[in-house]
């Protein structure tokens, strides 16, 4: 777990998924990102006298909502996502977590059955279409949709200085397309430039893995 | 006019990868490019919506073939002729 202040995200991690959630504090508030595991969030928050006031998602698949449900019970925390996404995750097709247990199986190399339940969430408090900007405790978002992985797809840019990529840019793997919600064409047409035009050298974090520099050769190297 | 069962079946296997009737006999998981992980997760959503069930993990991974998948569709009430 990275050290705590205004600028550096905490990580945490979802052990049976492998999802990041980015917690970011400010004044003894924090913006989380992608909740991926309620108790896990819980516990960092009360540890720190801690108060959520902003949730924002960067696409709908269950790995990076799961905790979702549970924080906005506990915490009444407004939720920030793409429309795209608000309407995706209250669908158990598109938020991926009907057929999750298959891919966690898959994905273990077919070592692991773990039962995963089925969810939806309730919409977003507030969406957005297109490129949308807001400030958060003085720091500056751009969240940016970028379609392919999933259509409710964004990156989430703050201060110019660290991206929070979401399932784009992860150490290791290509585009999935074939997901839920995934859109080959829509990549091709519209997310590959969308990736391509994001600024570099930028401090970025994925949905999975650890953070890395995003350079012009890391984006080559991820077919852009 | 109502598709049978087997027309259905025959249909989700085509329309989700790519392939005519008479490539579908034999055909068996990881046996084409199209059905790896991937292509077996869609299908098998393709099967829960067309045959309004809901199945079974240890199903879904047992769902090795295009004859195979007609057993275990039986034990959803679905009787694949």
């Amino acid at each position: 777990m990275a050290a705590a202040d205004s600028c550096q995200p905490i990580c945490l991690t979802d052990e049976l998924t492998g999802s990041n959630c980015y917690i970011l504090s400010a004044d003894n508030c924090v913006l989380i990102i992608d909740p991926n595991n309620f108790s896990v969030i819980q516990h960092l928050l009360a540890a720190h006298h801690w108060q959520p006031d902003l949730i924002f998602l960067t696409h709908e698949h269950c790995d990076h909502i799961a905790g979702l449900n549970e924080l906005r019970q506990v915490y009444e925390t407004p939720v920030l996502a793409s429309r795209a996404c608000s309407d995706g995750m209250g669908n158990v097709t598109s938020n991926m977590s009907r057929i999750m247990e298959t891919y966690l199986y898959f994905k273990s190399g077919g070592t692991t059955l773990i039962h995963y339940p089925r969810f939806t969430c309730s919409p977003a408090d507030c969406v957005f279409d297109g490129p949308y900007e807001f400030t958060w405790h003085d720091h500056v978002f751009q969240a940016i949709p970028v379609p392919g992985h999933t259509v409710g797809s964004v990156c989430l840019i703050m201060d110019r200085k660290q991206l929070f990529s979401g399932d784009y840019f992860v150490p290791g793997e290509e585009v999935i397309t074939r997901l839920p919600g995934g859109d080959s064409q829509a990549y091709e047409k519209t997310g590959k430039k969308v990736l391509q035009s994001l600024p570099v050298p930028i401090h970025t974090y994925p949905g999975h893995y650890a953070d890395f520099i995003l350079t012009e050769e890391v984006k080559r190297n991820y077919g852009l | 006019m109502t598709m049978t069962n087997l027309e259905k079946y025959e249909k989700m296997f085509m329309d989700t990868f790519k392939l005519t009737k008479d490539q579908l006999p034999g055909l068996k998981y990881r046996g084409i490019k199209q059905w790896d992980s991937m292509g077996h997760m869609t299908l098998m959503e393709e099967m829960e919506d067309t045959f309004d069930i809901t199945m079974e993990t240890p199903d879904i991974l047992a769902f090795s073939s295009f004859e195979k998948g007609m057993d275990i569709l039986k034990k959803y009430g679905v009787t694949i002729a």
